[in-house]
């Protein structure tokens, strides 16, 4: 097995000299002369990392509810059935979980979920499928987007959480006939760009 | 390839009544026969996940060696296939999973080398034994590969100290869990198996990777030094 | 120097056009109430455009040969035993086949049709996959025409090698037929062989009783005087310099013409 067996990445990482060049050319080769710490948000500026967390995952948090809202009434509405009703039933179940692992996360710095209205867009496979896609393709493109902002202990949790929304995003894909997987890398995208791919559906009541 | 099957794995068969649910039985007993390869993500329900309160640059580069071998893995297994003429003897849309996966994957390849520079190791020597040749070996253990690519990634994205590696480690993560979603639909299983991908710790990938025994302990040696003895 | 993609990260919705440019009027609403988060983070790279595979038309493939197996006629442990494929040549290198084919029998089992060294007549035949290691590729070809005394090396299709050689005299022909190169040899004190030699699985019709199995091979000579020409007992002969290009431009498992 010629694997590099001294990867494991937490706790233990076994140093070796013949690594230390290695690593100076892998800082210069990533991080160009300039230096990472230029590069890296201000994490030691006057914010403080938990309150930005906290911002982080109440606007992730945002998405899971809606999201977990449209598939339980898609899931109890009837108009769906085969391929697409397992699938509403499984996403539900997959972002109502998220909306608890990001509530128990925020404890009481939650934001408190807003009210929707899908209108007949739960019982039209059409749109619903449509829907799909889209929401959750915003919804990798914001975690991959905050995930690198965030306190370590809460990227672990978005990375969990990104991968099953890009399994959501193919999924749907690949059942609407589009491409799963369109690129070598999925792109950040901003919260505001997020925001306003949620505001377009209007399903947020009172918006 | 070890041998493992989901119902080698699932012993509680919380899998299987997810899977029976979603595909019904003639789906799922194709499933619970289907060799998993090192069982990837799905023996890998109790993983805790990690919080690294270290991290070193020393530690990204080993990460991104590891990383680099995973995608050489991968790459290879998708061009050998293709060579095979496998893929061209596929119905349409999976052959088109196919050569996209091996067109990312390739992609991911060029990339990491290019960012280790010197520090990229050597490709190593793959043995496929037979997994590229049918399409039906080649999908299961596709799956099984991209399954556990994801469970590797979503374990070492946020173990990386630089975070504009933890940026770019994202945007593959959320791609390969696409492949393995992708991978899955085509195989008619379920593309995603939780609501959450659990990782993996490094040492436990490493661990299912030997035991495929994919990465080659024969190294073949075909220069020598030495008199000929040919006929002259 | 290092190349590294730096991607900006520039986002685009693909719902932004049916938004019809700029954000809907209630936007400002929606997004009043969400605290300025941090733009995301400019990731250390990301990879470029996928990477085609291109076409296979010229490629060859070989395997390692495992474990030693019998070659049969047909992809069948029942089927008439052609001959026995060892893990070694007798140079001491690994022994590798050409795969040509694969197939699964009623039972199950994958066999590949290889071809292996042996005369030419016989000299294809199928293995269990579990007899054989990894696969390696090559886009090279090399064609050996015993009549113009020349070889010429092919890759991807086009000749990019021409040397003039010597051939097996007419009592020791060089054995014409398909084949391949399976090893090569260097830093051995041997002029007669030249620099470099590289040895082929096709083996002599007459001369089966050398000590080594009587297998042709490709090399060097210190008598360049006598190309080309009918000189040698059935191994091919090229100027050192000619070997010693070749060397640089042909990779073990490259399928050999001999005509």
């Amino acid at each position: 097995m010629e694997v590099d067996r001294r990867s494991e990445p937490p706790k233990s990482p076994a140093g070796s000299t013949g690594r230390v060049t290695r690593t100076a050319l892998l800082g210069g080769a990533v991080i160009g002369a300039g230096g990472l710490a230029a590069a890296l948000p201000g994490l030691a500026g006057s914010t403080q990392p938990a309150s930005r967390d906290a911002r982080i995952l109440n606007f992730v948090l945002r998405l899971e509810h809606l999201k977990a809202a449209f598939y339980e009434e898609a899931a109890t509405a009837g108009g769906l059935t085969g391929e697409l009703g397992q699938l509403a039933r499984a996403l539900a179940r997959h972002e109502r979980r998220h909306v608890d692992l990001l509530l128990g996360r925020l404890g009481g710095e939650a934001d408190a979920a807003p009210e929707f209205d899908f209108g007949e867009m739960t019982r039209d496979a059409d749109r619903f499928a449509r829907a799909v896609e889209t929401l959750e393709e915003a919804a990798v493109a914001a975690y991959i987007g905050q995930g690198a902002n965030l306190t370590r202990p809460n990227m672990v949790l978005f990375a969990q959480i990104a991968s099953v929304e890009a399994r959501h995003a193919a999924w749907i894909a690949d059942v609407l006939g589009n491409d799963p997987a369109p690129k070598a890398a999925d792109e950040a995208k901003t919260a505001e760009q997020v925001l306003a791919v949620l505001e377009e559906t209007g399903f947020e009541r009172g918006s | 390839m070890s041998d493992l099957t989901l119902e080698d794995l699932d012993r509680d068969g919380v899998l299987q009544q997810d899977i029976d649910a979603l595909y019904g039985r003639t789906r799922a007993d194709f499933l619970r026969t289907a060799v998993v390869g090192g069982g990837a993500l799905l023996a890998a329900l109790a993983v805790p996940p990690a919080t690294r309160a270290e991290t070193s640059k020393a530690n990204d580069v080993r990460i991104f060696q590891y990383a680099l071998n995973f995608e050489y893995l991968q790459a290879t297994f998708y061009t050998e296939t293709e060579q095979a003429g496998t893929v061209s003897a596929m119905a349409e849309p999976k052959a088109v999973w196919a050569r996209t996966l091996g067109a990312h994957e390739r992609a991911h390849v060029r990339i990491i080398k290019d960012v280790l520079g010197d520090a990229a190791g050597k490709k190593p020597f793959f043995d496929f034994r037979g997994n590229t040749e049918t399409e039906e070996r080649f999908t299961r253990t596709a799956v099984a590969m991209e399954d556990l690519t994801t469970a590797l990634l979503t374990g070492v994205t946020p173990a990386l100290h630089s975070r504009r590696l933890v940026a770019a480690a994202f945007s593959l993560l959320t791609v390969e869990a696409r492949h393995a979603a992708w991978a899955r639909h085509l195989a008619g299983i379920v593309p995603v198996l939780d609501a959450v991908d659990r990782p993996k710790p490094v040492a436990e990938v490493d661990r299912i990777v030997a035991s495929t025994r994919f990465i080659s302990s024969l190294d073949p040696r075909t220069t020598a030094q030495g008199r000929p003895r040919f006929v002259g | 120097m290092v190349a590294v993609t730096i991607a900006a990260v520039t986002p685009t919705s693909p719902l932004e056009g049916q938004a019809g440019g700029a954000a809907p009027a209630t936007a400002a609403s929606v997004r009043a109430d969400v605290p300025a988060l941090p733009p995301p983070v400019e990731p250390a790279f990301l990879p470029g455009e996928p990477v085609e595979l291109g076409t296979t038309r010229h490629l060859s493939r070989w395997a390692v040969v495992r474990s030693p197996t019998t070659a049969r006629a047909a992809p069948s442990s029942g089927s008439r035993a052609l001959a026995l494929v060892p893990t070694r040549t007798p140079e001491g290198t690994t022994n590798i086949v050409l795969v040509l084919d694969d197939r699964v029998e009623a039972g199950g089992g994958l066999w590949i049709r290889v071809r292996f060294p042996g005369t030419s007549s016989a000299n294809t035949g199928w293995v269990p996959r579990r007899a054989l290691g990894g696969y390696g590729t090559v886009r090279t070809r090399l064609v050996v025409d015993l009549r113009l005394l020349e070889a010429r090396l092919f890759r991807d299709g086009r000749e990019i090698l021409r040397a003039e050689i010597g051939a097996g005299r007419p009592a020791w022909p060089t054995p014409t037929g398909e084949y391949y190169i399976r090893n090569r040899l260097t830093a051995y004190a041997s002029p007669t062989y030249g620099p470099v030699a590289f040895g082929t699985s096709a083996r002599s019709e007459v001369l089966t009783d050398w000590p080594a199995g009587g297998f042709v091979g490709i090399h060097g000579t210190d008598r360049p005087d006598l190309l080309p020409g009918y000189v040698s007992h059935g191994c091919i002969r090229m100027k050192n310099s000619d070997i010693t290009r070749l060397a640089r431009l042909m990779a073990v498992g490259t399928p050999v013409t001999i005509r």
